[in-house]
């Protein structure tokens, strides 16, 4: 055993007899393990909570550091989250029949494409006020405001609820005021080929 | 240097760093367009309305505005296009004049045009407070306009106002220009599209015409609203709607001569009225329901000939039933006086009259009401915008401005302004998806440019 680790040795043995290793007491039995030999040159004690938080700044900042500074530095605003939605994203297909506005019968086509962008074709020949409609996923439920500046004038968007089975994409409506829309989207979609 | 030093020094370039990121994430910047108008934007929780209205991505938040010697609190809904862009953000001053926005409606203008859209509830609407809210007076009902029992309740809101230190005064169109510039200070873009929907685009035009250079471009929608006249837009109206279901074989079996049924109509108005719920249908409430049905896009000129079969018959059907709900439900003064009348959750008196009163205080039936107000009619500023790329789009059956009104006023607003006439289309004709597409492209391309007009445009009535 070398001198070191014999010193180790010494004051292992001095902090267990102590009760409180309070900072004094341990100060205190440094000095008295180590009484009648020349203390080896050590550094001085650091206080371990400086250290902890000087090495959380630090990792912070290399952490954070290079968003902060693109946040401050240029004028574009941060990349948009990716719309949640999963396996309903798509493209799916449908034929209406029996709307309450004959109009409406015919193939409808619905995609739910990134950015929560809810694109809908009608049939031939009809204008529903079918653009900028968007949605919105929320585990096994999706909200849409697809018709808000045509059939669903004033009316609140819409929640229905999801699901994907072998046979295509079922809607369900959950809630919605909106009697066109229902007519719609509740059902079963057919993924389109790509 | 000691450890404890350097953690300190870190810390605190870390917090600074952070505090002016965060304030340019929330697109406020403190340079000197914030400080000239003083203005602040403190985000905030969307309200529940907006959560259920909102579908894309969005954030609220409050402007602090100056009000005369206190501040107001202007609510406003940030509304993210689908991709990122660094195009001009829009400005959209609302739905129409004393309502909260219809953010539902509203929202899909970011998707549409792929710009940042900051829905603003106008002071004294929504949101905003002060409100401008008269709930006494709006709780009397349709019946009481004229009455001075509605003269006193507008009074005592008045006096409650001035209680509270609020001066409904300062919430004119023209003051609330320099709200809209305090929000467009303080979400913090240089320049803006300012978007007018109705009768809250004259606050636009204000803008446009004190600070042309923080305006990219201006879209107006069904803005004019002209207050009398309304005996030769009435015959033009009903010519022009019984000539389109002529030419329309449906229409024609079904209601055959539409001027026909017009007189039948006005003929039992003044013998035999139709009852609706205890009110007559007489002519003066057959006026009003002409123009609160033919208005609105969710209805429009299409079912005018439903609504003068039902009342020529002096039998109630779907359009009377609708028309005596609305009376049921709206605030005094709406129904058929206001070109959007909803319900009165909807509808703030004490904002509608600090928006017409300017124009028409000395015009019936805001004679009364609009003394009890304090607000009485302002000249107006002869000084065309100048220099601000224009597009205005109007229904050619409006039933509150005909296109030759409209582009009388459009030329005194502003220079060199691209009118477009909807065929065939009432009041708000961007509730319509080919105008929307006319508005969308216009805003795409070179702002110098006309406007393309897809054949959409000249479509006529659409019977059902």
């Amino acid at each position: 055993m070398n001198e070191d680790a014999l010193l180790d040795a010494r004051v292992r043995r001095g902090l267990q007899a102590l009760p409180m290793p309070d900072e004094q007491l341990t100060a205190a039995a440094l000095e008295e393990v180590t009484r009648g030999r020349p203390a080896p040159r050590r550094p001085a004690p650091r206080r371990p909570w400086h250290l902890a938080l000087a090495a959380a700044v630090v990792v912070a900042l290399l952490v954070l550091g290079p968003q902060l500074l693109r946040a401050l530095l240029t004028d574009e605003e941060p990349e948009p989250a990716p719309s949640p939605g999963g396996e309903l994203r798509g493209t799916w297909t449908r034929t209406l029949d029996g709307a309450g506005d004959p109009a409406w019968d015919g193939p409808w086509t619905i995609g739910f494409a990134d950015g929560g962008v809810l694109t809908l074709s009608p049939p031939r020949a009809l204008v529903a006020g079918t653009d900028g409609a968007a949605y919105a996923t929320s585990g096994a439920q999706v909200r849409v405001d697809a018709f808000v500046n045509g059939a669903c004038n004033e009316l609140p968007p819409g929640t229905y609820a999801w699901s994907r089975s072998a046979d295509g994409l079922r809607l369900t409506a959950v809630d919605d005021a909106c009697a066109p829309r229902v007519e719609l989207l509740a059902g079963t979609w057919t993924e389109q080929s790509p | 240097m000691r450890p404890c030093a350097v953690a300190v020094v870190l810390v605190v370039a870390l917090a600074g760093l952070g505090a002016l990121a965060a304030v340019r994430l929330v697109g406020q910047r403190s340079d000197d367009r914030a400080d000239r108008s003083g203005s602040t934007w403190t985000p905030q929780t969307c309200p529940a309305d907006v959560e259920v209205e909102v579908v894309p991505e969005h954030t609220c938040g409050w402007v602090s505005a100056p009000l005369g010697d206190s501040t107001q609190q202007v609510f406003v809904v940030v509304v993210e296009p689908p991709a990122p862009s660094d195009r001009s953000p829009i400005l959209e001053t609302g739905t129409d004049l004393g309502m909260a926005p219809d953010y539902a409606g509203l929202a899909p203008i970011a998707q549409r045009t792929g710009r940042r859209t900051v829905i603003v509830d106008l002071p004294g609407t929504g949101h905003s407070v002060p409100s401008l809210d008269c709930s006494d007076a709006e709780s009397l009902g349709d019946a009481a306009a004229g009455s001075s029992a509605l003269v006193e309740a507008i009074g005592t809101c008045r006096d409650r106002l001035a209680a509270e230190g609020v001066d409904p005064g300062l919430m004119t169109p023209q003051h609330s220009a320099a709200v809209l510039l305090a929000v467009m200070d303080a979400v913090g873009s240089e320049r803006w599209v300012l978007m007018g929907h109705g009768t809250t685009g004259a606050t636009a035009v204000e803008v446009a015409r004190e600070h042309p250079d923080r305006v990219e471009a201006l879209v107006l929608d069904s803005a004019v609203h002209v207050h009398d006249g309304w005996r030769a837009r009435r015959s033009a109206l009903l010519r022009r709607v019984a000539s389109a279901c002529a030419a329309d074989v449906r229409c024609a079996r079904r209601h055959g001569d539409v001027l026909a049924r017009w007189r039948e109509a006005r003929r039992r108005a003044a013998t035999r009225p139709v009852d609706l719920e205890g009110v007559p249908l007489d002519r003066e409430l057959l006026d009003r329901a002409v123009r609160w049905l033919v208005a609105p896009v969710s209805s429009g000129p299409a079912q005018l000939p439903d609504l003068l079969g039902e009342a020529a018959a002096g039998r109630r059907g779907p359009v009377l039933d609708r028309f005596a709900t609305a009376l049921r439900l709206a605030p005094p003064l709406c129904v058929g006086v206001l070109p959007k009348c909803v319900t009165r959750e909807q509808v703030v008196l004490g904002a509608v009259l600090s928006g017409v009163c300017p124009t028409a205080a000395g015009r019936e039936p805001y004679v009364a009401v609009c003394a009890r107000w304090g607000i009485g009619e302002q000249a107006a500023d002869d000084d065309a915008v100048v220099g601000v790329p224009t597009l205005v789009l109007h229904g050619e059956l409006d039933p509150y401005a005909t296109a030759a009104e409209a582009s009388a006023q459009v030329r005194r607003w502003v220079s060199g302004a691209h009118l477009v006439v909807a065929r065939g289309r009432g009041h708000n004709v961007l509730g319509d998806q080919c105008a929307r597409s006319v508005r969308n492209d216009w805003l795409a391309g070179p702002l110098d440019r006309a406007p393309l007009l897809p054949t959409c445009v000249d479509e006529d009535v659409d019977f059902p």
